[in-house]
C-alpha cells in the first residue's frame, strides 16, 4: 500500500506528455489513471454545464474517453497536448448531442425565435447532482448561463472550464476570433441583463 | 485584456479615458465576467471514472486475447479439417474397394455405363435388340433376374451379371 501510494504520488508529478508516452509504449495504465483524475473534472464540468443533465453528462464522458482510448494510437500526434485533444474530442461529442436535441426540438418546437432546447429541461434537472452541494448563486448562474444562446454559452464555458484563449476557441469551434469574442461579448451582456432582472425580482419581492 | 496586443491596448485605454459610456461599458462586462468565476466545477461520479478505467484495461487485454483465440480457432479448424478429410478419403477408399474389389480395377468404368447398355435399342432397320450376349438365350427379364441375390453382404455376386450383359453383342 506504502508502495502504491508513493508511486501515485510520482506519477501525479509527471507531466501529461510523458504521462502519456507512458501509457503508449508501456500500457502504464497507473499514467492513464493519473491524466484522468488530473483534468476529468475540468471535462465533466463543461460537459455537464453544457448539456445540463447528469445522465447525459456520464454518457457523454464516457463516449469521450472510449474514442480517447480507442483512436489515441491513430489520431493523436504527440505534436499538440493531449488535454486539447481529448477537449476537442468532449466538445464535438457534446456539440452533436445538442444538434440533435435541436433538431429533434424543432420539430415540436414553437413560434418562439429564442426557442432553445435547455427551455425545456426542468430546473430542478439541470442543477441536480448528487452528492454535490450549491449555493443559491450557483443556481442562479447555472440558470442564467443555460438561457444563452448555445453558442454563447458555449464560449463561456469553454473559456471558464477550458481556460481557452479566443484564438483556441475559434480554432475549435470552426469561427473567426472576431466571432468568438462577439459571442463572449453578447453572452456577458445577456448575462448582465439577466442579473438585472433578478435583482429587480427580489427588490420587487422584499417592497 | 491579456489576450490583446501592446499597442491595442493602449488604444483600448486612451478610447475608456476619453469615453465615459465606454468606461461603464467595460467596467460593466467586467464585473459580469467576473461573477462567472463561480460557475461550480463538478467531478465525474466515480464509477464512471472507474468504467472507463475498465474499459482502459480491456482494451489494453483485447489484442492477446484475441490472438489467443485466433491461434486456438485455427488449430480447432485445422483439426477438424484433418478429420473430414481423412474421414473423406477413407470413406472414398473402403467404398471403392467394396466395389472393385471382387472384380478386376479396370472393370469400374464399365459398370457405370451398365444402365445405358443394357436397355433394349432399335437399329435402323426398325430391329429391336437386347443385350444378352454371354448368357445364351435368355432375356433381359432373365439376366435382370439372375442379378438378384439374398443380401450377404458381398457385393461381388451383383456385379458379375451386369459384366457379362455389357461385354457382348450380336450385332
Amino acid at each position: 500500500m506504502v508502495t502504491d501510494k508513493r508511486l501515485n504520488s510520482d506519477y501525479t508529478k509527471i507531466d501529461d506528455d510523458q504521462l502519456v508516452r507512458l501509457f503508449r509504449g508501456k500500457n502504464d495504465q497507473q499514467a492513464f489513471k493519473t491524466l484522468l483524475e488530473r483534468h476529468q473534472s475540468k471535462i465533466y464540468s463543461y460537459i455537464y454545464s453544457m448539456v445540463g443533465n447528469g445522465e447525459v453528462a456520464n454518457d457523454i464522458f464516457q463516449d469521450t474517453f472510449t474514442k480517447v482510448i480507442t483512436k489515441m494510437d491513430d489520431t493523436y500526434n504527440e505534436q499538440g497536448k493531449w488535454i486539447a485533444w481529448v477537449m476537442r474530442i468532449a466538445h464535438n461529442a457534446t456539440i452533436d448531442y445538442l444538434r440533435k436535441q435541436k433538431r429533434f426540438v424543432d420539430v415540436n418546437a414553437k413560434d418562439d425565435p429564442d426557442y432553445d432546447f435547455y427551455d425545456r429541461i426542468p430546473d430542478t434537472e439541470i442543477l441536480a447532482q448528487e452528492g454535490m452541494e450549491q449555493t443559491e448563486s450557483h443556481k442562479s448562474l447555472m440558470k442564467h448561463i443555460a438561457g444563452l444562446p448555445s453558442e454563447q454559452r458555449e464560449v463561456v464555458m469553454l473559456r471558464h472550464y477550458y481556460e481557452m484563449s479566443f484564438k483556441e476557441i475559434a480554432d475549435l469551434t470552426g469561427v473567426s476570433i472576431n466571432t468568438a469574442l462577439g459571442r463572449m461579448r453578447y453572452a456577458l451582456i445577456n448575462l448582465r441583463k439577466m442579473f438585472e432582472q433578478e435583482n429587480a425580482n427580489e427588490i420587487n419581492v422584499t417592497e | 485584456m491579456q489576450e490583446l496586443d501592446p499597442s491595442e491596448e493602449i488604444m483600448v485605454e486612451e478610447a475608456m479615458l476619453n469615453d465615459d459610456n465606454l468606461l461603464i461599458e467595460i467596467e460593466s462586462l467586467r464585473r459580469t465576467n467576473k461573477r462567472l468565476e463561480d460557475l461550480p466545477k463538478y467531478d465525474a461520479p466515480p464509477a464512471l471514472l472507474d468504467s472507463v478505467m475498465e474499459k482502459v484495461a480491456s482494451y489494453e487485454a483485447k489484442p492477446a486475447k484475441n490472438v489467443r483465440y485466433l491461434t486456438f480457432r485455427r488449430v480447432t479448424y485445422a483439426a477438424a479439417a484433418t478429420v473430414l478429410i481423412s474421414a473423406g478419403v477413407g470413406w472414398y477408399g473402403m467404398g471403392e474397394s467394396d466395389i472393385v474389389t471382387p472384380a478386376s480395377a479396370n472393370q469400374v468404368p464399365v459398370l457405370a455405363q451398365e444402365p445405358e447398355q443394357s436397355s433394349p435399342w432399335i437399329d435402323n432397320r426398325d430391329v429391336l435388340h437386347f443385350n444378352t450376349a454371354g448368357i445364351g438365350a435368355s432375356t433381359v427379364a432373365d439376366s435382370n433376374a439372375n442379378k438378384l441375390r439374398p443380401i450377404d453382404g458381398q457385393v461381388n455376386t451383383a456385379r458379375t451379371p451386369r459384366q457379362v450383359q455389357l461385354t457382348g453383342s450380336q450385332q
